[in-house]
C-alpha cells in the first residue's frame, strides 16, 4: 500500500486510458439510480458510517453517482480523498485524516463537513483501470479501521457497483443499436423516397430538389430547417427550402461571405458546432436564419460545384460527424437529380438555371412548343407530342394550353398537314433548324416561326401568328399578279393573228392569275340566249365546258349580262340566281362565277367566264382585273377585225393597180405595134414589171416596208437565176418610196449587167450587199453592186432613161458612185438611213 | 362575143383566152396570134364552158381570175380540169393568194402585168 507521494502521483498511472474507459461507461452526469442508491445503503448499514458515496474521478473532478450524508454530488479533485485510492486494488483505509499527510490539508477535512475516517474500495473496471471508488466517512476517527467482515462486504459492494455499471453500459450499447439500426433504416427510407421523387419527377427541377430537400430532413432528424442552394454566377441562390428555412425561398446571398459560400468554394462538406462562434458565418444572415447549427454538403458535378445543400439547427451542436455523411449522401443524389434533369432537355436546364425564363416564355408574345417526335417500327417520324406550350400558344392556335399538352398534334389537330410533322422530323433528325410560314389545317390563319433540335427526340419552336400580314402580302402579290398579267396580256395579244388564239391566251392568263379552276371565252348568239365557249382553259383534272349553252338551262343568269352588268355568283347554292337549281351548274364544277360582258357599239356580244370548283367570294379587285382583260380583249379583237379589213383592202388595191398596169402594158402594146424599135418597147414593159415586183413586195409587207433582202431577191429573180446573184446584208427595211427606188434601180443595173456586163456571158455573177454606217450626226445606208467574171465594162458613151435612173441613186437626190474596173462594173449607193427608212 | 376563127388549121394550135376587160383581151389575142397559135376568146366563164362544150379543138384555156358573171378563172379552171382533162390551163391575176383555192394540176399562174415572152414559153412548152 503506497501511502506515500503526492496528491497528483495516482493522475499519471494511465490516465488517459482510464478515463477513456470511465467515459465508455456514460455514467458521469446521470440521474439517480436505484440500484446504485442501494449499495450506498447497503454501504452504510455494513460499517456504521453517515457517509458512503459511488465516486468517479474524472479528469478535473470527482462525481457521485449515489451518496449518503453528502450534500454534494460533485467536488475538485483537490477535496477528493478518492483520488487517492485510484493507484490500488485494495481498500483504502486512512483511520484519522488529521493525521495522514495526504489528506490532513483538504478542505473536507480541515472545515466543514470535518471528515476523519476514510475508507474506500476501488471500482475495478475489467481492464483492471480504477474508475472510482466506494467509499464510506465518518466524522470521527476510527484508529481500528474497519472489521476484516466490513472489508470483505465493502469490496464485494464494490464489485456490485461495477456489475451495476457493465449491466448499464450493455444495455446503453443494446439501445445504441436499436438506434443506429433505426436511423439507417431512416436515411435509406428517406433516400430511397429521394431517388423515387427525382426518377418520378419527369425532369421537373423544383420537384426534385424539393424532394431532395425533404428527404435529407427526413434522414437527420435534428435539422430544423434544409435548403439547397444553386450557385447562380457569384450568388448562391436559395432554390429548394424547408421547414423553418421555408420563408427564405429565392434568397441570394452571396458566395464571398457565407459559410455556404464557403463551402462551394472550398468544394468541402462543413459541420458548423455553433455557427455564431464560426469565423466564416455571415453573422447578420445566421441571426436572420436564426441557425444556431448547421452541416453543409456540396453538390457537385465533375469539378464543378452546382450548389449547396444545408441543414440547420437553432440549437448548436445539434449536428453529429455522421449528419454530415448523410447530408452529403444527399447532396452526391442532387448531382444525379441534376444531371437527369439536363438530359431531359437543354432548354429546362436554362429554366433550372432561372425561373424567370418560364416566367420569360409564359409572358412571351410568340407561341412556343416544346415537341417530341413519335416514331413507328422502323424509326420514321409519324407524329409529335406536345410537351410544353406556353400560354401565348394557345391564344396563337385557339386551343387551350392544357388541352394540348400530351396530346399530339394530329389528335389536337386532325387533319393537320403533314408538313407540320415532316418539317420539324427533319429538324431532329438533321439537327437543321428550319424557319416556316405555313397555315395549319383548316384554321385561316397563317404562322410563321423557327423550329430548333434540342435532343435527338424532342425540338423547340417558336412561332407567331402572321395571318394579317401574310394576307396583305399575298393581296399586294396578287395586285402585283394582276398587274403582271394585263401587262403580259397585252404583249402576246398584240402578236396574236387570230381571234380564237386570243381568247384562248387570255383565258390561260386569267385562269393562272386568279388561280380559278376554268376560265374562257363565249360569243352570244344573235338572240343572246345561247353561248359558244370557245375552247378554254382549265387546271388539271377540270373538264372543258368548250360549246354551245343555254343561260336559261342554268338559273337567271341573263338579266346582268343583258344589261352589261358582269355575273357573280359566290356560291350557285345561295345566289338567288342559281339556288332554286344548282345542279346544273354542280354537274360541271362550278360553284362560283363572273360572267364578265365584252360589249360592242352597246350591246354585250360575248363574255369572259372564270369560275371556281369552290365556293369563292370575289374581290372586286378581281372583277375590276376581269374587266381589264374584257377590256383589253375587245380591244384585241377590234384590231385583229381592223387589221383583217386593212388586208382585204391592201389586197383590192393592189389587185386594181396591178389591172391597171396590166392596162397601162396593153395601151402601150397596142400603140407601140407600129413602133420599128421592139427593144424601146421591151425596156418600157420591163421597167413597168420591175414597178410591179416592188408592189408585191410592199403588198407582203401591208404597205408599211419591206426588207432590202425580199426587194433585191425578188427583183432579180424576175431577171435571171439565182445562182447568178447573192445578196447579203442586215435585216435593215425601207419605206414604200425607198422600195420602189431601189426596185428600179436594181432593175436598170440587172438590165445592164444582162446585156453588157457580168451577166452578159457564162459564168459572170453580180454581188449585192450592204450595211449601216456612223457617219457623224446621222447613220448612213451603205449599198454596193459589183460584177465579176464578165467582159471588161465600158462607161456608156450615151445617158439614156435606164442611165439617169441609176444616177438618181436611193431617195432620188443622187449619193451614187460609179466604176469600170477591169474586174467588172462597180456601184456604190448612199442615203442616210433615216430617209430610207421611213420614205 | 364569140370570135370564131374560120376553120382551123391544121398545123395550128387553138388557145380561147378568157378575159372580161377588153383591152387587156384584145393584148393577149394579139400575144397569142403574134406566137403562131389560133385564138378563141371569151369574156367571162359561161362563156367559155359555152365555147368549150361546143367545140373539140381547144389545146390551152388562157384565163384571168377576176371575173364577173358568177364564176371566175380559178372556177373555170376547175372545170375545165374536171370535164376536159387534156386542155391546158393558164391563169393570170393582178392578184391571187395562194394559200387560199389552189391551182389545179397541170396549170400555170402568172401576176399580172405579165411578160409576154412568160406566156409564150409556156404556150410552146405545153404543146410541144
Amino acid at each position: 500500500m503506497n501511502m506515500a507521494g503526492t496528491i497528483d502521483d495516482p493522475f499519471f498511472v494511465d490516465e488517459q486510458e482510464r478515463l477513456s474507459a470511465l467515459a465508455s461507461y456514460n455514467i458521469l452526469d446521470t440521474p439517480d439510480e436505484q440500484g446504485f442508491d442501494d449499495i450506498v445503503l447497503l454501504a452504510t448499514q455494513l460499517c456504521h458510517t453517515p457517509v458512503a458515496l459511488i465516486s468517479f474521478v474524472d479528469q478535473s473532478r470527482q462525481w457521485f453517482k449515489a451518496r449518503i450524508g453528502f450534500p454534494r454530488c460533485e467536488t475538485s479533485l483537490n477535496e477528493s480523498v478518492c483520488a487517492h485510492a485510484l493507484a490500488q486494488t485494495t481498500v483504502l483505509q486512512i483511520p484519522d485524516l488529521t493525521l495522514d499527510p495526504r489528506t490532513q490539508a483538504n478542505p473536507l477535512v480541515t472545515a466543514d463537513p470535518h471528515l476523519r475516517f476514510y475508507a474506500g474500495a476501488p471500482l475495478v473496471a475489467p481492464d483492471q483501470r480504477v474508475l472510482g471508488t466506494l467509499c464510506v466517512i465518518d466524522h470521527l476517527p476510527r484508529p481500528a479501521g474497519l472489521t476484516q467482515e466490513q472489508l470483505t462486504g465493502l469490496q464485494a459492494l464494490a464489485r456490485q457497483v461495477m456489475s451495476q455499471m457493465e449491466l448499464r453500459r450493455s444495455l446503453q450499447s443494446r439501445d445504441a443499436l436499436l438506434t443506429e439500426r433505426e436511423t439507417t433504416r431512416r436515411e435509406r427510407n428517406a433516400f430511397a423516397t429521394v431517388q423515387a421523387a427525382i426518377a418520378s419527377a419527369g425532369g421537373h427541377i423544383d420537384v426534385i430538389l424539393n424532394a431532395l430537400v425533404a428527404g435529407t430532413m427526413q434522414a437527420v432528424p435534428a435539422a430544423e430547417g434544409g435548403v439547397l442552394e444553386l450557385v447562380d454566377g457569384d450568388i448562391l441562390e436559395y432554390r429548394a427550402v424547408q421547414g423553418s428555412l421555408a420563408p427564405f425561398v429565392g434568397e441570394r446571398v452571396r458566395l464571398s461571405d457565407s459559410l455556404a459560400g464557403h463551402c462551394v468554394r472550398a468544394s468541402a462538406p462543413i459541420l458548423a458546432a455553433d455557427v455564431l462562434a464560426d469565423p466564416r458565418t455571415n453573422r447578420d444572415l445566421a441571426l436572420r436564419l436564426k441557425s444556431r447549427s448547421a452541416v453543409l454538403a456540396p453538390v457537385t458535378r465533375g469539378d464543378q460545384v452546382l450548389g449547396v445543400l444545408k441543414l440547420q439547427s437553432s440549437l448548436p451542436n445539434a449536428f453529429t460527424a455522421r449528419d454530415l455523411q448523410i447530408t452529403q449522401l444527399f447532396s452526391a443524389a442532387a448531382t444525379a437529380g441534376l444531371t437527369e434533369v439536363s438530359e431531359v432537355a437543354a432548354l429546362k436546364a436554362v429554366e433550372i438555371k432561372d425561373a424567370y425564363w418560364r416566367d420569360l416564355f409564359e409572358r412571351l408574345r410568340e407561341g412556343f412548343i416544346v415537341g417530341r417526335v413519335i416514331r413507328d417500327d422502323v424509326g420514321h417520324i409519324v407524329d409529335w407530342r406536345y410537351e410544353e406550350v406556353n400560354k401565348a400558344w394557345g391564344d396563337l392556335v385557339g386551343v387551350s394550353s392544357q388541352d394540348a399538352v400530351g396530346h399530339t398534334i394530329r389528335e389536337v389537330f386532325p387533319g393537320i398537314e403533314d408538313e407540320w410533322i415532316q418539317d420539324f422530323a427533319q429538324v431532329v433528325d438533321h439537327g437543321r433548324s428550319i424557319t416556316f410560314t405555313r397555315r395549319a389545317g383548316d384554321m385561316a390563319r397563317w404562322y410563321e416561326g423557327r423550329a430548333h433540335k434540342i435532343t435527338d427526340d424532342t425540338f423547340a419552336v417558336l412561332f407567331l401568328e402572321v395571318t394579317e400580314r401574310v394576307l396583305a402580302e399575298r393581296a399586294r402579290r396578287a395586285n402585283e399578279a394582276r398587274k403582271e398579267a394585263l401587262l403580259e396580256l397585252g404583249d402576246r395579244l398584240r402578236d396574236i393573228e387570230t381571234v380564237p388564239q386570243m381568247t384562248q391566251v387570255a383565258a390561260e392568263i386569267v385562269g393562272r392569275t386568279m388561280g380559278v379552276t376554268r376560265a374562257g371565252f363565249g360569243r352570244l348568239d344573235a338572240t343572246a340566249e345561247y353561248v359558244e365557249i370557245e375552247p378554254d382553259w382549265t387546271v388539271a383534272g377540270m373538264s372543258s365546258i368548250a360549246g354551245r349553252h343555254r343561260f336559261a338551262d342554268y338559273g337567271d343568269i341573263r338579266a346582268d349580262l343583258m344589261r352589261g352588268e358582269p355575273l357573280i355568283i359566290e356560291d350557285v347554292r345561295t345566289d338567288p340566281r342559281t339556288a332554286p337549281d344548282p345542279g346544273p351548274m354542280l354537274a360541271v364544277q362550278i360553284h362560283a362565277l363572273i360572267n364578265m360582258p365584252v360589249r360592242e357599239r352597246g350591246r354585250t356580244v360575248s363574255v369572259f367566264i372564270v369560275q371556281d370548283s369552290r365556293p369563292r367570294h370575289w374581290t372586286a379587285e378581281e372583277v375590276g382585273f376581269l374587266r381589264a382583260v374584257a377590256d383589253r380583249l375587245e380591244v384585241g379583237v377590234a384590231r385583229l377585225q381592223s387589221e383583217h379589213q386593212q388586208r382585204l383592202l391592201n389586197y383590192e388595191l393592189s389587185h386594181r393597180m396591178k389591172n391597171t398596169l396590166a392596162m397601162v402594158q396593153a395601151v402601150a402594146v397596142q400603140t407601140l405595134k407600129s413602133v420599128p424599135d421592139r427593144e424601146a418597147v421591151e425596156a418600157f414593159t420591163r421597167r413597168l414589171h420591175a414597178l410591179s415586183t416592188a408592189h408585191d413586195v410592199l403588198l407582203d409587207e401591208n404597205w408599211t416596208a419591206a426588207k432590202i433582202e425580199t426587194i433585191a431577191t425578188a427583183t432579180l429573180l424576175r431577171l435571171t437565176l439565182p445562182e447568178r446573184f447573192q445578196v447579203s446584208g442586215p435585216a435593215i427595211e425601207l419605206g414604200p418610196r425607198a422600195t420602189l427606188s431601189l426596185s428600179l434601180l436594181l432593175h436598170e443595173l440587172m438590165t445592164n449587167a444582162m446585156k453588157y456586163g457580168s451577166l452578159s456571158c457564162e459564168g459572170g455573177h453580180v454581188k449585192i450587199s450592204w450595211h449601216a454606217e456612223d457617219a457623224g450626226d446621222d447613220t448612213r445606208l451603205i449599198l454596193a453592186w459589183r460584177e465579176h467574171g464578165g467582159p471588161p465594162p465600158r462607161e456608156p458613151s450615151r445617158r439614156g432613161f435606164g442611165s439617169r435612173l441609176i444616177r438618181m441613186g436611193l431617195v432620188g437626190t443622187g449619193g451614187v458612185e460609179l466604176r469600170y474596173p477591169a474586174s467588172g462594173f462597180e456601184a456604190d449607193f448612199e442615203a442616210p438611213l433615216d430617209q430610207v427608212r421611213h420614205s | 362575143m364569140t370570135n370564131v376563127t374560120s376553120e382551123p388549121v391544121e398545123t395550128k394550135q387553138v388557145v380561147l383566152v378568157v378575159e372580161d376587160e377588153p383591152l387587156l383581151r384584145m393584148m393577149a389575142v394579139d400575144l397569142v396570134e403574134d406566137a403562131g397559135f389560133d385564138v378563141v376568146e371569151a369574156a367571162d366563164a359561161i362563156e367559155a364552158v359555152r365555147i368549150l362544150e361546143s367545140r373539140t379543138d381547144i389545146r390551152i384555156v388562157f384565163t384571168d381570175i377576176d371575173m364577173p358573171n358568177g364564176m371566175d378563172g380559178m372556177q373555170l379552171a376547175a372545170a375545165i380540169r374536171d370535164r376536159w382533162p387534156p386542155i391546158e390551163i393558164i391563169v393570170t391575176s393582178g392578184y391571187y393568194d395562194p394559200d387560199s383555192v389552189p391551182l389545179p394540176p397541170r396549170s400555170v399562174f402568172f401576176p399580172k402585168p405579165y411578160r409576154e415572152q412568160d406566156i409564150i414559153a409556156a404556150m410552146r412548152r405545153m404543146t410541144a
